[in-house]
């Protein structure tokens, strides 16, 4: 699909990668609808998005709230008279021990980023069907494949996340409905706000484990994405991740709770029991980047980081060896 | 693996873990040189502290960073396996008495006399953090809180004091905080070592500091304390003042001055007192081995240091020994074998600040003069608020000898960042004269005909 021209609504567009996302689209000459809570962030988007020659709407949304939902639908469509590609970035994380994590945040993990994500598919596909043709892009993560120690709620909406689209796709196929596209794209980590805006019961800093990759490249696979839908991509480093789960699921299983409790969470950080940006958005109007130092050390921890995965693999395949 | 890990996570420069250290080298016969941690060396002293004062300054936090136990590695923390450190550093025995409880360095020498181990109520394990600003405390404690909380739900034979004391542990603090672990429980290890290395009918000796102090809990059996015993009052911790701005002013903080989180109640200080909660499981011991218990009540924990420094003198003189030599010793610089070699009778200071001189100063006061006074003072590092100089204790000592005093192993122009200090205190001891043989112990029927506190 040509992206010029085009009607693309973008949840999670006031920061990190759905802002990136909907940065890029508008570049590419598409129309764009922001989508999260902060009026004020998209509304910095939108005149960002403008100022790259595209057409721009910010309305601010919750995505549990799946009438607010419904209305965006419609608002994108009576603003630019139909709706091509919904993407699904809008998410939130929690980190924490299972017993310490409240179960209100628990439950606002999944409502947000599972629920959120149900509720634009509900709104988006009667529209994409009704042309006969659009993509529903839903941002999953490597953590949907891989499972991480103190992300239960995130990893088990990511996971699911995968299974919405695998099973949206059947059924739009048994229908007929063959140029409706539901995709799955899995990021590894990526120099977003996510970190800050977690919620955090572990007592140590939550921070983005390397190798971290820039937004903007995430932004750039989604738009080829729709260009050419394929089922499921994976973006940045750590892609041998997914497979190696496939084939050495006890090896991958150690290698993450390793790399989780080493560079996931500081070791010398402390940080205060925190429910982050899960029931009241952070303040100020949002970024892409998060300071990860993504786009100048994306090579150099790339490299060292393969080679701490190599010497963590070797060292957990001696283990179990032994 | 317990083994490695307990020594890890305890910190060198803890009064409990230097107390154990100190004892437990002394009754096997040797001395508690570089705090018991490497050689004393008078020269690499001088290298240390001939650095300049923001270098010396640095060396102390870097150690607070060294002395840190990843935050990662807080979930390993094991009450068990920390008082297995403290056993496992004593011999078999039979010991003729015990002390159980409170850290006090007066203590030390009272252990020595008695040929008696120590087992600690409180441990100090640091952890490291570099995220918390010294004087922001009510940050300090949220942020510290869920660690702290987790050890405590780890280890419930524990009570878990976050202590955040930004005036005299301030290069410490910029790197670490401090959890004070105290025991509610006796538990198996130390039941086993009473039950096991003492003689028949010996006596426990429960040393109990009654010193409180105000604290907040933030979790079962969690608390956070600001402030600590050291040259500040527990009011001006809580209310501020000029010192305390000034203080800050000369720091360069961001902050003027301290706004500690609202306190809910007293308990037992974080690293001197005594948790009563205790009591009943050692009685218990006691009572099932046949053990004598003697309880000793202090106040304070320097309170005892007059009562030993008066025993030893009574005990040199029993000896046909002169005891006209004072060796005062500040916080964990401390040297029970060399005391005793020298003949020198003991005061323990707990500190350089103002309240350990007042304390020096009524002792010698009240005491029938000595010849020779020395004195050693620990360093940490800054100008805390109440650090009396120099000067001002060498006039003290002046004033009071009546042969000699003196200052000893001390870089005078580098304290209170005297880096090398606690590698110079117990060459500096050892360089006295005169030398006498180890005298056998006293008992407890000994102490008994003295007298009591
Ligand atoms: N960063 C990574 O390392 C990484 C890795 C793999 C996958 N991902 C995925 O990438 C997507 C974007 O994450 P990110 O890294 O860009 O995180 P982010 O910077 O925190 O962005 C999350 C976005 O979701 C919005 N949002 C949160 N709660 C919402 C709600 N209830 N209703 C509407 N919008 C809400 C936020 O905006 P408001 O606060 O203004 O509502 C924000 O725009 C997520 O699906 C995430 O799982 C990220």
């Amino acid at each position: 699909m040509r992206i010029k021209g085009r009607v693309a609504v973008v949840t999670g567009a006031s920061s990190g990668i759905g802002r990136a996302t909907a940065l890029a689209f508008a570049k590419k000459g598409a129309a764009v609808v922001l989508a999260a809570r902060r009026e004020e962030a998209l509304e910095e988007v939108a005149g960002q998005c403008r100022a790259r020659g595209g057409q721009a709407l910010a309305v601010p949304t919750d995505v549990t709230d799946d009438e607010g939902v419904e209305e965006l639908a419609r608002r994108a469509a009576a603003e630019f008279g139909r709706i091509d590609v919904w993407i699904n970035s809008a998410a939130v994380t929690a980190f924490g021990p299972f017993r310490e994590m409240p179960l209100a945040d628990f439950r606002r993990v999944v409502d947000v980023n599972l629920m959120g994500y149900v509720h634009g598919a509900r709104a988006a596909l009667p529209y994409l069907r009704e042309q006969g043709e659009g993509v529903v892009v839903n941002v999953s993560s490597i953590a949907g494949v891989v499972a991480q120690p103190y992300t239960h709620a995130y990893g088990m909406t990511k996971s699911a996340i995968r299974m919405l689209s695998t099973s949206l796709r059947q059924e739009l196929r048994l229908e007929g409905a063959d140029g409706v596209h539901v995709c799955s794209v899995l990021p590894a980590t990526i120099d977003t706000p996510l970190f800050q805006h977690a919620a955090n019961y572990t007592g140590r800093k939550a921070q983005a484990m390397p190798p971290v990759y820039i937004p903007e490249s995430v932004a750039r696979a989604i738009v080829n994405l729709v260009r050419v839908p394929r089922r499921e991509i994976v973006v940045g480093p750590g892609r041998g991740l997914v497979p190696l789960a496939k084939t050495a699921p006890g090896v991958t299983e150690r290698i993450m709770r390793a790399q989780v409790d080493r560079f996931h969470l500081s070791r010398t950080e402390t940080a205060p029991a925190d429910s982050g940006n899960l029931h009241r958005p952070m303040p100020g109007t949002g970024s892409v980047h998060g300071g990860w130092h993504g786009r100048r050390r994306t090579a150099v921890r790339r490299v060292a980081a393969a080679v701490a995965l190599g010497a963590v693999a070797a060292a957990c395949l001696g283990r179990s060896r032994r | 693996m317990g083994r490695v890990r307990a020594a890890r996570m305890l910190t060198d420069f803890d009064s409990s873990v230097n107390m154990v250290r100190a004892i437990s080298r002394f009754l096997r016969g040797k001395d508690h040189r570089a705090m018991s941690m490497g050689p004393g060396s008078p020269m690499l002293a001088g290298a240390a502290s001939a650095a300049p004062s923001p270098l010396r300054r640095a060396t102390f936090t870097t150690m607070g960073r060294i002395q840190g136990v990843p935050l990662n590695q807080a979930r390993q923390v094991r009450a068990d396996e920390l008082t297995e450190w403290v056993t496992r550093q004593y011999g078999p025995g039979p010991y003729p008495a015990v002390i159980v409880g409170s850290a006090s360095g007066a203590a030390v020498f009272l252990a020595a006399a008695l040929r008696a181990p120590f087992l600690p109520q409180s441990l100090l394990v640091a952890l490291r953090d570099t995220a918390t600003h010294p004087d922001d405390p009510v940050g300090a404690m949220h942020a510290v809180a869920p660690l702290a909380r987790m050890v405590a739900a780890n280890n419930p034979e524990l009570a878990v004091y976050h202590m955040h004391d930004p005036a005299q542990d301030r290069p410490m603090l910029e790197n670490m905080a401090y959890l004070r672990l105290k025991r509610l429980r006796l538990g198996p290890v130390y039941e086993r070592f009473l039950q096991q290395r003492l003689a028949p009918g010996a006596t426990v000796i429960q040393l109990e500091c009654t010193r409180d102090w105000r604290s907040r809990q933030v979790g079962e059996r969690t608390y956070f304390q600001f402030g600590c015993l050291d040259g500040l009052s527990e009011e001006e911790y809580h209310h501020g003042g000029q010192r305390i701005a000034d203080y800050l002013a000369r720091e360069n903080s961001s902050r003027w001055g301290w706004d500690p989180p609202e306190p809910d109640g007293r308990r037992p200080e974080a690293e001197w007192g005594f948790d009563p909660a205790i009591a009943g499981d050692i009685e218990a011991v006691a009572a099932r081995n046949g053990y004598a218990l003697h309880r000793l009540t202090m106040a304070e924990p320097q309170e005892l240091s007059p009562f030993v420094a008066d025993l030893y003198r009574w005990w040199y003189r029993d000896r046909g020994m002169p005891a006209a030599r004072l060796l005062a010793q500040s916080y964990v610089q401390w040297d029970p074998m060399w005391t005793l070699r020298l003949g020198a009778v003991p005061f323990w200071l707990r500190f350089n600040t103002r309240p350990s001189y007042a304390d020096l100063s009524r002792y010698l006061d009240g005491a029938e003069p000595y010849g020779r006074i020395h004195l050693n003072l620990f360093s940490q590092g800054l100008w805390s608020p109440g650090v009396v100089s120099i000067e001002q204790w060498h006039r003290l000592i002046t004033a009071h000898a009546r042969e000699h005093a003196q200052i000893i192993g001390v870089d005078t122009g580098a304290y209170p960042s005297d880096t090398g200090g606690t590698l110079r205190y117990q060459p500096a001891f050892a360089a006295l004269p005169p030398r006498y043989p180890l005298p056998a112990p006293l008992t407890m029927a000994d102490i008994d005909r003295f007298g009591w506190p």
